[in-house]
């Protein structure tokens, strides 16, 4: 690559991420549960766009894609710190002053149960309830057919269905 | 909190949303110079290694390397001892490990890994490999940590990386972990992933099952 285009692709990627970054942040955030890891793995995929630039047609897209594998490979390093400590630091930021605490309860316990499901259903249900990206969309990020992400769906929304129904009983 | 399961859940998800000023990296970070250089060497070194422990091995017996052979064992010279952690690297980069904040790693020559994050005691199986051990059965006390002290956070998470692997499902298996390790002197090298550990020799580990010492035998004449 010439020295014009590295300079064009270099501005390009810093455009993507003044007008993403937050956003990925986000998604990063329900994927592997702390702020600082979130940042971390989204500054990573703009470094790697920076070292080996590429066209991309549908940059989002692409970034979506990129954010959930780094999310799968920080997840794995780490397993441990996911299970007992990392989802207490963000997801646990303290109880709004006009919110009661049963509402509250009843969110952290909804995110503690999608933290706690299967990988690829987990990235379903993010990808599908926070990002609202349709079933064939997802299969694009995922790289898996529509089929396979329906069907974690369904299987992650039985699992989900048990926490209602426990706060409901009691 | 909605009654019904897809507003139950885009709430809770959308919940807690941070905004542009609570983020802790506004910028884009400068890519780190050198680093692919760094690893395309320490890769190359370590195949080369690989090979020459081969080729050593293949050389004076013919037969594959075993433990404790000179040359052909990557765990001779690190068995038998606890390691103190001197330093780390992993995403964030560098890190020197406080004097305060004393994580061992400790091999028993009886095949098992012991470990202190500081917080919890980690255990596991080695099983030696060419260029290092994969680890089986980790495990560890699981305490938790301290909030709000990154330092420890980093240290913890680069330890106990040597010890698990992921488990999507806790019903699963943990995979065997492979870590490489590089021996020079007294300062043993541990790496798995992009997680590297600097450890120095900090005395003698005895084993696991260590019999209890024999009682003195008595000269009868």
């Amino acid at each position: 690559m010439d020295t014009g285009r590295e300079e064009r692709a270099s501005t390009d990627v810093r455009e993507l991420f003044r007008l993403h970054y937050l956003a990925l942040v986000c998604l990063a955030m329900r994927l592997v549960d702390d702020q600082e890891s979130a940042e971390d793995l989204v500054q990573d995929v703009f470094v790697g766009l920076t070292r080996r630039p590429v066209v991309l047609d549908d940059p989002i897209h692409y970034l979506r894609r990129a954010v959930v594998n780094r999310s799968r490979s920080m997840l794995r390093r780490r397993q441990i710190a996911r299970a007992f400590w990392a989802r207490r630091q963000v997801l646990d930021p303290g109880e709004p002053a006009d919110e009661s605490s049963l509402q509250h309860a009843a969110r952290q316990q909804m995110l503690h149960a999608i933290a706690r499901l299967p990988r690829r259903q987990r990235e379903v249900v993010v990808l599908h309830y926070y990002e609202d990206l349709a079933v064939t969309k997802i299969a694009e990020v995922l790289n898996i057919s529509p089929g396979a992400v329906s069907s974690a769906l369904n299987r992650a929304l039985g699992s989900l269905a048990l926490i209602t129904e426990d706060r409901h009983a009691d | 909190m909605p009654t019904d399961l897809p507003s139950a859940i885009r709430e809770a998800l959308h919940a807690d949303e941070i905004s542009a000023q609570h983020l802790i990296h506004r910028t884009l970070r400068e890519p780190a110079a050198g680093r692919s250089v760094r690893l395309l060497t320490a890769a190359a070194a370590a195949v080369s290694v690989i090979l020459v422990a081969a080729a050593v091995s293949i050389l004076l017996s013919g037969q594959p390397s075993g433990r404790g052979q000179a040359g052909g064992d990557p765990l001779a010279g690190v068995a038998g001892y606890r390691w103190r952690l001197i330093e780390l690297i992993d995403t964030h980069g560098t890190l020197s490990a406080p004097a305060s904040l004393p994580a061992l790693i400790a091999f028993t020559h009886d095949g098992h890994v012991l470990g202190d994050d500081t917080v919890n005691a980690l255990q596991g199986d080695y099983q030696p490999t060419p260029g290092g051990y994969t680890v089986r059965q980790g495990g560890g006390t699981f305490v938790g940590a301290p909030q709000g002290d990154p330092i420890r956070s980093r240290i913890i998470a680069a330890v106990d990386a040597m010890f698990f692997s992921i488990v999507p499902n806790p019903d699963q298996t943990p995979p065997a972990l492979t870590v490489d390790v590089k021996l020079t002197g007294d300062t043993l090298t541990l790496r798995h992933g992009d997680t590297s550990l600097t450890l120095r020799r900090a005395g003698t580990q005895p084993d696991y099952f260590a019999q209890p010492p024999s009682p003195t035998p008595t000269t009868t004449g």
